[in-house]
């Protein structure tokens, strides 16, 4: 059984991909057992009228119970405050989903400030997405990873949330081992760990399994790499459950 | 109870090859050990190793020489389950030659790889080609269309494809699928003399699909670059039909290096 914190609809605006869209969602949540899911759209990264995709993306999955929407919110764009207001009263958004290096914006700036006072204000866990695709990827345009000591400085900042921080690479993830291990309710994601061996038992060697969550990033990413990845680990049973579904639900629910 | 179940990760036609794989400079026992167990664990019939003398992006003769001769001891340790693939450094001019020759006739290699010394197009590169012409031996080059920036002298799949029109005869794998792998296979797909690898440390969905999809089933190989499982999961994962997921794990690697 797994909970997957980072799966999205929509289209991908520099390549195509084999699967996306709805069916293509539920047709890998059966194949891989997932039982809940945190969904967001790309159009809500790149369009600029971002809530029309939110909008139609809580449609989209309305009917799936499994389903959890985020709100992808650009701190940097006037009227956020709104949009996610709206997202929360209107449409029932559980999370909020950050893509810093897609909008350019620092996690020192004022609007991130205010952005975590309004998660907490609704509850709401942050899924922070330092990359998405690979940046030696993007071809065309150049979106650069958020830099980990950032990350980390907006880890202490952020004490009292529920934060994940989606996307990092096995070294880059040195910066942020005290400020994860040090509090509750912050996890790491092996999504974007580059392949190495035995690449989960060296991350579970950082990482208490209480902080360690499952993002697929599909459908950019194909899951079962990532998921290879624990299935070959040296590791018991429970750490498996425990990465695989319980921190994620502790993520999506504070429970 | 700590548990590693084999059958939990699926190798498509039960037959595994990893065509690209490292024992890094410093650390080449442990390399090699983490590499067997992890090939074990999914069944990996060989894995086709060369060694990685970085930080130095153009190794010393003598580098060079310690790390084939690293590779041919791992090899005879490991009793099959590893190919040798010469390191050679084309800046060595005939001394690279000479390697290609001792790690032939006296280690038993029967494949070459270069790295990033220099561009696969530089003249200093032709000699090695030729002699693998000669014995009849695969190239597993390099190969990275990096967004970011390449490296200097790190060839992009331009280069790789250049180096095959200069000689058709040459069996030339191209590595990672050249990173920006819709870059890469475009470049590379009226070239039958280029196979790619799928590997590195990115599990971008459609590398494989794509591939196939371009190049053939009979063109794609699997390669690891040290990740075996990581790398199988985009063969698992593709929506290409299970004859070409065989393929690609196994038939056109054992074909090339048998």
């Amino acid at each position: 059984m797994i909970c997957d914190v980072g799966c999205f609809l929509g289209t991908w605006p520099f390549r195509s991909l084999p699967s996306a869209g709805l069916s293509g969602l539920q047709a890998q949540a059966r194949r891989n057992r997932v039982k809940c899911a945190a969904i967001s759209a790309f159009e809500e990264v790149f369009w600029e009228d971002a809530f029309q995709a939110t909008r139609w993306t809580v449609a989209e999955i309305a009917r799936l119970k499994w389903a959890v929407p985020f709100q992808v919110v650009n701190p940097s764009f006037p009227g956020w405050q709104k949009d996610l207001e709206r997202g929360v009263r209107d449409l029932g958004i559980k999370g909020i989903r950050l893509t810093p290096g897609y909008h350019r914006y620092s996690l020192r700036d004022a609007g991130v400030r205010m952005l975590a006072d309004a998660a907490r204000e609704y509850g709401l866990p942050v899924a922070l997405h330092v990359r998405l695709q690979d940046e030696r990827m993007h071809w065309i345009a150049k979106f650069p990873p958020v830099p980990p000591k950032e990350a980390a400085q907006f880890l202490e900042k952020t004490r009292d949330l529920r934060v994940a921080v989606l996307g990092f690479e096995f070294t880059e993830m040195a910066a942020v081992i005290e400020a994860v291990n040090d509090r509750a309710d912050t996890w790491v994601d092996w999504s974007r760990m580059r392949a190495m061996l035995w690449g989960m038992d060296r991350l579970l060697e950082r990482f208490p399994a209480e902080r360690i969550l499952y993002c697929s990033l599909w459908p950019l990413q194909t899951p079962s790499s990532v998921l290879n990845q624990l299935r070959i680990a040296r590791v018991a049973d429970d750490v498996r459950r425990q990465v695989l579904w319980r921190s994620g639900m502790r993520f999506l629910t504070g429970d | 109870m700590t548990s590693r179940k084999r059958a939990a990760v699926h190798v498509p036609g039960g037959k595994l090859i990893d065509l690209h794989t490292h024992l890094w400079a410093g650390r080449e026992d442990d390399d090699a050990r983490r590499m067997l167990e992890e090939a074990d664990l999914l069944g990996a019939e060989y894995l086709a190793i060369s060694h990685i003398a970085e930080p130095s992006r153009s190794p010393s003769p003598e580098q060079i020489r310690q790390g084939n001769n690293q590779v041919a001891r791992w090899v005879k340790q490991a009793r099959g389950r590893f190919r040798g693939m010469a390191m050679l450094n084309p800046t060595h001019g005939r001394g690279a030659v000479e390697e290609l020759r001792r790690c032939h006739d006296k280690l038993g290699m029967r494949m070459v790889k270069l790295l990033v010394a220099v561009r696969c197009t530089d003249r200093r590169v032709f000699p090695i080609v030729e002699l693998c012409i000669e014995l009849k031996i695969p190239i597993l080059q390099h190969a990275f269309n990096n967004a970011v920036g390449n490296g200097p002298n790190e060839s992009r799949s331009e280069d790789v494809a250049a180096l095959a029109r200069r000689y058709p005869e040459a069996r030339i794998v191209m590595a990672h699928i050249a990173g920006d792998y819709i870059r890469g296979v475009w470049t590379i797909r009226d070239i039958p003399n280029i196979w790619t690898d799928i590997s590195g440390s990115y599990c971008e969905a459609g590398m494989v699909d794509t591939a196939v999809r371009e190049l053939g089933a009979g063109r794609v190989v699997f390669g690891s670059d040290n990740g075996i499982a990581f790398n199988l999961g985009k063969i698992q994962d593709a929506h290409i039909s299970d004859e070409e997921k065989a393929c690609i794990c196994y038939r056109n690697a054992k074909e090339l290096l048998p």
